[in-house]
């Protein structure tokens, strides 16, 4: 049900994306607007209809791009850890966590380019990190020593334990190079 | 704009007192970035737009209910890095709860936080 309303939104977005270039360019290119419709035929370029077209699609746009922007915020602000206490309840975003563990990964040596998410589940979050490393480091103690970085930041930050922690190295990199 | 009510208890003739959600949003919000731990408030895109526009929302990060006198709130904030985020917490709960308490003489049932993010220390 949920990746149905995730395909839905994204085809409404794309949708609503088309009509938004449609009017910006129908508002912009004369030749077109001359095909569209006989009303607007032989308006000037800066004719109060084109620029009331011109008008119409920005607002779409920028109300196609608010729906992009809260629709990706609302994923990262969705709440990972939740803990009830006696003044009432605490709840933790994915984004709290998935930045936790950004910069403590970013704080463990020979790991570069990373890119972490949060995996929700029933009980405990799972923290997915990928990265990459140079290529004379072991990459087996790299990933313990992550793992326990992470896990330990979290525990301290949060004071709640994570499901676990899972790494993806996709790549090989020259720091030097960099 | 709906609001707490408050009638005085000691002399009902003089009339009555009505706190909006948004005054009690005010003082919870003053009180929130107070505590040590509270980078700032998370207002969300309408929020970042009033602030992109030089508008001050003292209450940027606050929901307010009120039910039958009573008030529950819930606050957005980013934290700091490094904070331990169940203290802050309390800390907050603590002190929203006494000020607007002191302030409204309604009781605060509830002080829900909700932690957005937290800030990325520059390098």
């Amino acid at each position: 049900m949920k990746k149905l309303r995730k395909v839905l939104v994204f085809i409404s977005v794309v949708l609503a994306g088309v009509f938004s270039a449609f009017g910006v360019y129908s508002a912009l290119d004369s030749d077109f607007l001359y095909k569209i419709g006989a009303q607007i035929n032989g308006e000037p370029l800066f004719s109060g209809l084109r620029l009331g077209i011109l008008f119409i699609s920005l607002i779409f746009l920028v109300f196609v791009i608010t729906i992009l922007f809260t629709f990706k915020n609302k994923e990262k602000t969705k709440e990972a850890i939740k803990i009830a206490n006696a003044g009432g309840t605490v709840s933790i975003s994915a984004q709290t966590i998935e930045t936790l563990a950004k910069l403590e990964a970013r704080n463990t040596e020979n790991i570069y380019d990373i890119r972490t998410d949060v995996v929700d589940t029933d009980t405990k979050p799972i923290v997915e990190v990928r990265a990459k490393v140079p290529p004379t480091v072991s990459i087996p103690a790299i990933s313990v020593q992550l793992q326990e970085n992470i896990r330990n930041k979290i525990m301290e930050t949060t004071g709640t334990d994570i499901e676990n922690v899972r790494i993806m190295i996709d790549g090989i990199i020259d720091p030097e190079k960099k | 704009m709906t609001g707490g009510e408050l009638v005085s208890s000691n002399n009902e003739n003089l009339g009555s007192l009505k706190v909006t959600d948004d005054v009690i949003a005010i003082i919870a919000g003053l009180a929130t970035v107070e505590v040590e731990g509270v980078y700032s408030m998370s207002g969300g895109l309408t929020g970042g737009i009033a602030e992109v526009l030089g508008i001050k929302n003292l209450s940027k990060g606050i929901k307010v209910e009120t039910k039958e006198g009573n008030i529950y709130i819930n606050i957005y904030i980013i934290a700091e890095f490094g904070a331990r985020i169940p203290e802050v917490a309390w800390n907050i709960q603590e002190k929203v709860k006494k000020t607007v308490e002191r302030m409204t003489g309604m009781r605060v049932m509830e002080a829900n936080i909700h932690v957005q993010s937290v800030n990325i220390p520059k390098e």
